[in-house]
């Protein structure tokens, strides 16, 4: 079954008087386990893309469906399962909750998805080690670098063994070295976990790192992969 | 969303907004004006229950009786059998005889109109009558005094300007029919001087004896009353009035005191109900600023509502997180204001005998002259209130601080549930 499977979709904006076209037919599969990088130029609708996928966005038209459930179509009441079951976030921005410390941040998620609290919490530090994060687990996101920061986000995300997990210009806020290490995580627990991944950067180096790339262009993604 | 995780979540977040570290400001100032807006309210209902209690009681125990009863036929003798009647029944304690009538009472030049009450002396004895009715100066009736002898409210004698061992004189005035009034005046040596602590309800009053007062007061003008006492005059009191006006001839009439003092009584808790309403808008004043401190909080914490939502985290949990907040800092609001309000309300007394003294000594310093200023004037209040608290009104007080405070929280809460986190996290 397809991990995420969408059709014909168009999403437009109203700007006063004019209505603004962001994607229009745009059509994308992807299977279990595969990773692709999107990338585009500024404004060209990707960030509108990501948050379509993740039930954040409604389409104006067209269909979005993950796991062979028709998220498009899915009331508010229910997406919240969607995006806490079937679905990690990784933003540019590592949007962690400041009042909780990195493991709390971590397993929080899972704990609200159902899964027990000592449950959550071995999952958490499995991930935090995977990430590097193991001796700072107790630290408040206020106390953590850039890039520490970022891999906590990364294991929040993967703490439900999402089938997809959208990584929204994961290093675009992060120095070069901090950067090069998110990027090395990211694909590897990917990898490991078997997870789907869709993720969307500028950055060409990190696109070429995965095997297949898409553009999104004149509204809709084109493949890429000589990029 | 398990309900352990939306309570960790609801607890870390009320704990951090009451911590300065995370910015906490809004919630402790909301707790703390609703816990500032109880304490009058819990002060304001405690005091006037006492006042009204204190009054009550005065009134029931000294005055009117529990039940009243008349006879229609205006036959003493026919009182005074029904009397020893009552005496056996279980549920009544004491039955007195009393007349009452009014004379104008005079000391050299002063002069006062006095309510007289002639009374048998076991009124004066009567365990009720002593609890509120004390001696102050000189003696009690004897009831075998040789010489006419009267026992004086306080502030009658003080009017009229005599104490224990004066004489003083009273005209009373008996009616000749359509000829006008025959007066008589009466000399009697004052026994001794009487308060129930309550100016308003014996200013007037002049005690005599039961015989003094059937000669002094016409049976034709000033009825012969039995003054009957129950056990509890504030409960079942009604079903005991129907019991007793069926068990006693048709001619005798029984009034309980709910009927003569009705008017005080229900003055009395209009003017309290009229007090708590007041005082219970101040408390919704302070319910409205607990919402006020959430919209705040909600407008704080846009991001992290948003992230919530990213996580995965119900719009009904969102909502319960928020109305939780309202609820827990209307607890501990809550919590602190009855306390604080209970204890200054017990301690009142004292209170305001400090403030009395702290305004007499700033008189004194000014050299105002206003010294014996009174917060509350004896001639219209107790002299010392009974405080008790009713944990049933307490209970009820607190149950609606905290229904109000839920409430006042659904409004930011409904608006944090609303918020739609791709517009939020697009500014970051």
């Amino acid at each position: 079954m397809s991990v995420l499977v969408i059709e014909s979709l168009k999403k437009t904006y109203q700007s006063g008087r004019d209505e603004l076209v962001i994607l229009e037919d745009l059509d994308f599969h992807l299977g279990p386990g595969e990773a692709v990088a999107i990338t585009g130029d500024s404004g060209c609708g990707k960030s509108t893309l990501m948050n379509l996928i993740a039930g954040l966005d409604t389409p104006t038209k067209g269909t979005i469906s993950s796991c062979g459930r028709e998220i498009s179509a899915l009331p508010e009441s229910k997406l919240h399962d969607y995006r806490s079951l079937s679905l990690g976030l990784v933003f540019q921005f590592h949007f962690l909750l400041k009042e909780l410390t990195a493991l709390e941040n971590v397993f929080l998620p899972g704990w609200m998805a159902g899964m027990k609290k000592a449950e959550a919490q071995d999952r958490a530090l499995s991930l935090l080690a995977s990430v590097g994060l193991t001796e700072r687990s107790h630290h408040y996101p206020g106390e953590l670098s850039g890039g520490e920061r970022q891999r906590v986000a990364l294991a929040r995300a993967l703490i439900n063994r999402p089938p997809l997990l959208l990584a929204d210009e994961p290093t675009g806020n992060l120095d070069e070295s901090s950067s090069s290490a998110v990027e090395d995580l990211l694909l590897d627990m990917v990898k490991n976990e078997g997870t789907s991944l869709v993720l969307v950067t500028h950055d060409l180096a990190l696109a070429q790192r995965l095997p297949v790339r898409y553009r999104l262009e004149h509204r809709k993604l084109w493949r890429h992969d000589g990029l | 969303m398990t309900g352990s995780s939306l309570r960790f979540l609801i607890l870390r977040s009320f704990s951090s907004f009451l911590l300065p570290r995370s910015g906490g400001r809004h919630l402790p100032g909301a707790a703390l004006g609703l816990a500032l807006s109880l304490i009058p309210l819990v002060v304001v209902m405690v005091l006037s229950q006492g006042m009204i209690q204190g009054i009550m009681d005065r009134y029931l125990e000294t005055f009117t009786g529990h039940f009243q009863i008349q006879s229609y036929s205006g036959s003493p003798g026919a009182l005074e059998e029904l009397k020893s009647s009552l005496v056996t029944n279980p549920e009544i304690r004491a039955v007195y005889t009393e007349r009452q009538g009014f004379g104008l009472a005079y000391s050299g030049s002063k002069r006062l109109g006095v309510q007289l009450r002639a009374v048998e002396s076991g009124f004066l004895k009567d365990e009720g009558t002593q609890k509120f009715l004390k001696v102050t100066q000189g003696e009690s009736l004897r009831g075998d005094s040789q010489e006419p002898e009267v026992l004086m409210g306080e502030q009658a004698a003080k009017r009229l300007g005599v104490k224990p061992g004066d004489q003083i004189k009273i005209m009373t005035a008996r009616s000749l029919g359509g000829r006008g009034f025959l007066p008589r005046i009466t000399t009697f040596r004052v026994r001794g001087l009487v308060s129930v602590g309550y100016q308003d309800l014996d200013r007037l009053w002049v005690f005599l004896d039961a015989a003094q007062g059937s000669s002094l007061l016409p049976e034709s003008e000033y009825p012969l009353f039995l003054h009957v006492k129950t056990h509890n005059p504030y409960q079942g009191i009604l079903e005991l009035q129907k019991k007793l006006q069926d068990q006693i001839p048709f001619r005798f009439m029984v009034k309980s005191w709910q009927e003569l003092a009705r008017s005080q009584f229900e003055n009395y808790q209009a003017n309290r109900v009229i007090l708590m309403v007041i005082m219970a808008l101040i408390v919704l004043v302070a319910s409205v600023n607990i919402s006020s401190s959430l919209v705040m909080i909600v407008m704080e914490k846009t991001k992290d509502i948003a992230i919530l939502k990213c996580l995965g985290c119900p719009p009904g949990a969102i909502t319960g997180m928020f109305t939780s907040l309202g609820f827990l800092t209307g607890l501990v609001g809550t919590v602190l204001g009855i306390a604080l309000g209970s204890l200054v309300a017990l301690n009142l007394n004292g209170l305001m005998e400090i403030l009395n003294r702290l305004m007499d000594f700033w008189a004194y310093l000014t050299s105002s002259g206003a010294g014996g200023f009174r917060l509350l004037n004896p001639e219209y209040y107790l002299e010392s209130i009974p405080l008790s608290l009713n944990p049933w009104e307490l209970g009820i007080t607190a149950l609606g601080s905290l229904i109000v405070s839920t409430l006042a929280a659904y409004l930011p809460a409904k608006k944090a549930k609303g918020l739609r986190p791709v517009a939020i996290l697009r500014k970051y």
